[in-house]
């Protein structure tokens, strides 16, 4: 079936439409921050519905360069959530931007906008140019409070780092092409199904893979992850766990499904010993941690490491599972950025111990914690129990018997250090004046609105089931 | 509305109040009741119109709706409804009987403290009892099975400020644990004999062609049924309370008496004979299973009603009564009639909810259970009287009441069946007239041993007794035995001998209470004396709370501190701590990478790629 060029395109035009209007309201009305923020979060709110409407569609546009189909969707879904809540995370977040929280913003909604095309794109300068288009957005926010020596290392060594992994990215993109002749997706396939690739192929293919792996923070490229994490301000954080991650993993999966193919290059057991590297790594550097934004660095490197697993298998319920997983993910990841922004601006200290009695302080807000915590550490009947055991169900089936029982003792380990946070909140009185917090309409509802996903989504899975099931189809 | 969708309806109703009733504030606390009874006439009413063509006596068209549930690849379970005859009949006898004891409770619970906690924990039962009746499948089933052993739990707890109560909910949840452990086990091996890895099911449509296959496909198969059927039965053991796991419902009377009427007479303590006849087809398969089955309840129906004599509180005597007459209904479906067992299940929850209540409107005035501080209750409270009579001379069995139909149609059933069970049934009538006459005659009838002046309740309880005292007259005349086998009643005729026998043994055993009871004090101590030893073992239930007691001291105890000790010792200090000081210091070596220092950052990036290559290399070399 084939689409005119502005249907298949209707969720970017829509962003770019919407990134416009709140340019212009900035530059020349006097609209309060707070509303302009209100403004953009109703705006991509709405943009759901040009998702759904795309969802059944699809079709090339822009001579071949940009693709819409399932995965590309539900990855854009992905983006779009995560984009959303780090808005209402930022709502949060606003006494700390002073007057720049529309620059703020805008470069959030930029970043969004760069992860949409990626998620359609078909040729690796094009995966380039919008992983960083997306990546540059995401320097800056980092880097975004001036007077915070944190922000800027944080901002500094990513950069650094960042530009390093483009560099190597790039390059291998050109070994690519120089032994390929092309830089299409389909093109580059050929070559690389064919018994006999030239080394250089071989070489160009390992350099883009360790570039992708410095985006999702994977073993051996994960080091800046938590100084990276822990110095950004709260909702970059928050988006770089999610929404950057799902970017890198979008890269990676095109690139090992749709570029080099699932049989071709034995790549599968490289990726299962890079899983289980960064599943250790992940987990036990998180054990000794204690301030709240290096712990979840960590506990995302560890996730990154489930991701993996899923990928390795090479399958098509393998790619299922961790597409589940990146949704599950994705959804307690926020919902607890939410809370810990939230709870460091009451506490005033984004240290673990901080967190003591914050159950006495707001019930709501720490039972919101609880829960997911327990659907990142993967407790039935939460999600991410499901996406948990979608990826080891995958990985046995493979023959990774080996990484499946790494992958189950991490969910031990990584539930030793979920749960002192939740012995933090419930078994300690509180520090200081166990005075209450209040909430605001938006955060109770959007707590409300995960909670319920979480636990929903973990009793009925099927509707998420199909839909990863349907982007994974695409692939294969 | 599909009929469907009306099953998820009737499935909703009672959870929506279930939810919303701890959010209504204290102050306007019988709009909690309310709504729980709005929820539950709803789910009557959607009910009744499920089962409509029943009520014009049309045949009715059995369906099944599910959603996908669990999908995990070969383990794909559903969550569905499956609406045939035999879910009907139940649903009507839960929501019909429900309602009315919901309504019932309005205001029996009226002053109570726990208003609301009452109130929603009556809907979450609501809601569990419902799901077990319209369960599609087994694990659905089994989901929804220990739903009703938590709210029966809270339940019989509703007072816990009280030792006994709090005790008697502790010993029902764990007694039931032991039955449903069993339970588990039987599903589980049902689940293994299913078929194929990829295509089993626990539906039960589709368990009665698979298990039947399986049972064919190999003569040595059948032990393995027999097996897995007996530990299902194991979990109606708990449940119904059946012997040896039927000690917890004597103390489960500690909670309110309407809970009493609904969960531990009318409905929960009938779900086990409901899974007996949901699972008869696969119990059919096995006639070893069976005839234990039928042997179990017969002896708990002769062993329950023995120790029904003895009982002095006016609800004890009715839970021995429950027991003995659950033992009927699990005999029944033991000597292969499960149409009948059903039959029987439902004329006893009009009598048995009814005689509950009337208890309940006794105690209500009086705040009195024990039957000899009571006598003629009949003048001063002539309605509830009334009722109470109906339902007692149901439960006995006398004509035309309702128990008479059901009851004859087992006897005739043992009688051409299984001789010795017949003996054993009949002569469990004479003991149920005598102790329900002795209840009557102690209690209703002489002369009144209660000072003060006594009021009949108003009509939000004497609605539902009349409700159901009508019932309990005319159920034998409204067909509920041709809703299961339209062909069963005219297949064999009862026996006019059998019908003769149980009433004479009914009013023989009447007789005997009328005469002894109102005989003067002398002779009933002489009698007594004469008889004590028996008297001492009935009165101690045969020992069977002793027995227990000593298997937990000495066999359970032992085993748990030997765990207590295995967990303490080697799980902990050998294994956790030793594993969370192994992870401590690879944390602690892992932050050695970690320097801060970007130098170091590039230098490990840079390392990770030439091992990348390294590795790949080799992984390529090696195809």
């Amino acid at each position: 079936m084939t689409s005119s060029f502005w249907i298949l395109l209707a969720p970017e035009t829509g962003l770019i439409a919407l990134i416009l209007l709140v340019l212009g309201l900035d530059l020349f009305t006097k609209l309060d921050q707070a509303k302009l923020i209100l403004f953009s979060i109703l705006g991509l709110f709405l943009l759901f519905g040009t998702l759904v409407f795309v969802w059944p569609l699809r079709g090339n546009a822009l001579n071949g360069l940009f693709q819409v189909h399932a995965l590309a969707t539900f990855l854009k879904f992905i983006f779009l959530g995560a984009g959303l809540l780090t808005l209402v995370i930022t709502k949060e977040f606003t006494k700390n931007l002073g007057n720049r929280a529309s620059n703020f913003i805008l470069l959030i909604l930029l970043s969004v906008l760069g992860a949409f095309f990626l998620a359609s794109t078909n040729d690796l300068i094009s995966l380039f140019i919008t992983i960083e288009w997306m990546t540059l957005s995401l320097y800056i926010l980092t880097a975004f409070l001036r007077t915070d020596a944190y922000s800027l290392e944080a901002g500094t060594k990513y950069l650094v780092m960042g530009a390093f992994s483009s560099a190597v990215f790039l390059y291998g993109i050109s070994f690519i092409y120089g032994t390929a002749g092309s830089i299409r997706f389909e093109a580059i396939r050929e070559v690389a199904s064919s018994a006999h690739q030239s080394p250089l192929f071989l070489f160009g293919f390992l350099l883009i893979l360790s570039g992708i792996g410095f985006k999702i923070a994977a073993f051996p490229f994960q080091l800046w992850a938590p100084d990276v994490y822990q110095g950004a301000p709260t909702p970059v954080t928050a988006f770089l766990s999610v929404a950057s991650k799902t970017a890198g993993f979008t890269a990676l999966v095109k690139v090992l499904f749709a570029v080099i193919g699932p049989d071709a290059l034995n790549w599968s057991a490289v990726i299962a010993v890079i899983s289980g590297a960064t599943l250790l790594y992940g987990n036990l550097g998180a054990l000794a941690q204690t301030n709240m934004k290096r712990l979840f660095a960590y506990s995302s490197i560890g996730h990154a490491g489930y991701l993996l697993m899923g990928i390795a298998a090479g399958t098509s319920f393998g790619l299922q599972g961790t597409l589940f997983y990146l949704a599950a993910y994705a959804i307690s990841n926020l919902t607890a950025f939410l809370v810990i922004v939230i709870a460091n601006e009451h506490l005033g200290s984004g240290e673990i111990i901080a967190y003591r009695g914050l159950a006495k302080k707001s019930p709501f807000l720490a039972g919101s914690f609880f829960i997911a915590l327990l659907s990142l550490g993967g407790i039935p009947p939460l999600v991410g129990f499901f996406g948990k055991f979608l990826v080891l169900q995958a990985a046995v089936w493979k023959g990774y018997l080996w990484l499946a029982l790494l992958g189950a003792a991490n969910v031990i380990v990584s539930l030793y250090y979920y749960l002192s946070v939740i012995k933090e909140m419930y078994f300690k009185p509180p520090v200081q004046n166990a005075e209450q917090i209040q909430l605001g309409i938006l955060p109770q509802f959007s707590l409300g609105f995960l909670v319920a996903s979480m636990v929903g989504l973990g009793i009925f899975q099927a509707p998420l089931f199909y839909f990863a099931h349907a982007a994974a189809q695409t692939l294969f | 509305m599909t009929a469907a969708a009306s099953a998820w309806w009737i499935l909703f109703f009672p959870l929506a109040a279930f939810l919303l009733i701890p959010l209504i504030p204290e102050k306007k606390r019988t709009l909690g009741g309310w709504l729980a009874c709005a929820g539950m006439f709803c789910a009557f009413a959607l009910t009744v119109k499920i089962a409509w063509p029943i009520f014009e006596g049309q045949p009715f068209h059995s369906f099944h709706a599910s959603i996908e549930w669990i999908l995990i690849p070969n383990l794909q379970l559903e969550f569905g409804v499956l609406i045939d005859s035999l879910s009907v009949l139940m649903l009507l006898v839960v929501t019909g009987v429900g309602s009315a004891i919901f309504y019932y409770s309005l205001e029996y619970m009226a002053q109570d403290e726990g208003y609301r906690r009452y109130f929603a924990g009556l809907s979450l039962f609501a809601f569990s009892m419902i799901g077990i009746v319209i369960s599609a499948n087994l694990l659905q089933l089994f989901i929804f099975w220990e739903l009703v052993g938590l709210s029966s739990y809270l339940l019989i707890g509703h007072w816990y400020q009280k030792n006994e109560a709090a005790d008697a909910g502790k010993k029902a949840f764990l007694t039931n644990r032991v039955g449903d452990f069993g339970f588990l086990i039987g599903i589980l091996l049902l689940w293994t004999f299913s078929g194929a890895e990829a295509a089993r099911s626990l539906n039960f449509l589709n368990l009665n062609v698979t298990i039947p296959a399986f049972a064919q496909a190999s003569a040595s198969h059948g032990i393995w049924i027999t097996l897995a059927m007996l530990l299902v039965f194991s979990g109606v053991l708990g449940k119904s309370a059946q012997f040896p796991l039927h000690v917890w419902l004597p103390d489960a009377m500690e909670g309110p008496t309407p809970v009493s009427a609904l969960i531990h007479a009318a409905t929960m303590v009938a779900a086990g004979v409901y899974l007996l006849a949901r699972t008869f087809p696969l119990f059919s398969l096995s006639p070893a299973a069976l005839e234990i089955v039928a042997y179990l309840g017969g002896f708990t129906a002769i062993f329950a009603a023995t120790q029904a004599i003895v009982q002095n509180d006016i609800k004890r005597i009715l839970a021995y009564s429950t027991l003995s007459q659950l033992g009927y209904m699990v005999m029944a479906i033991g000597l292969g009639s499960a149409a009948i067992g059903m039959y029987h299940l439902t004329t006893h929850a009009f009598f048995k909810a009814l005689l509950f209540l009337g208890a309940g409107s006794v105690i209500h005035a009086t705040h009195e259970q024990d039957i000899w501080n009571m006598g003629g209750l009949a003048k001063k409270m002539p309605v509830t009287s009334v009722t109470f009579f109906i339902a007692s001379f149901a439960l006995v069995g006398f004509w035309p009441a309702s128990g008479f139909f059901s009851k004859d149609e087992i006897l005739s059933l043992a009688f051409l069946e299984n001789k010795f069970l017949f003996w054993v049934a009949a002569f469990t009538v004479f003991l149920t007239a005598l102790y329900m006459s002795r209840l009557i005659v102690v209690a209703f009838l002489g002369t009144s041993k209660i000072r003060k002046k006594l009021h009949e309740p108003t009509q939000k309880m004497l609605l539902p007794l009349a409700a159901l005292a009508v019932l309990s007259l005319i159920g034998g005349f409204l067909g509920i035995q041709n809703i299961l086998s339209p062909a069963s009643h005219s297949s064999h005729e009862t026996p006019v001998f059998v019908v003769a026998l149980a009433t004479a043994f009914g009013i023989l055993g009447v007789l005997a209470a009328w005469f002894f009871y109102r005989s003067s004090r002398k002779i009933q101590n002489r009698f007594q004396t004469a008889f004590a030893p028996i008297r001492e073992i009935l009165v101690r239930k045969y020992y069977m709370d002793d027995l227990y007691d000593l298997l937990l001291r000495y066999i359970q105890q032992p085993f748990a501190q030997f765990l207590s000790w295995f967990e303490r010792k080697v799980i902990v200090e050998g294994l956790v701590n030793h594993t969370a000081a192994f992870a401590a210091f690879s944390g602690f070596c892992l932050r050695k990478l970690q320097t801060g220092r970007i130098q170091t950052y590039l230098s490990v990036f840079f390392f990770g790629v030439v091992i990348l290559v390294y590795c790949f290399t080799i992984a390529n070399l090696h195809p």
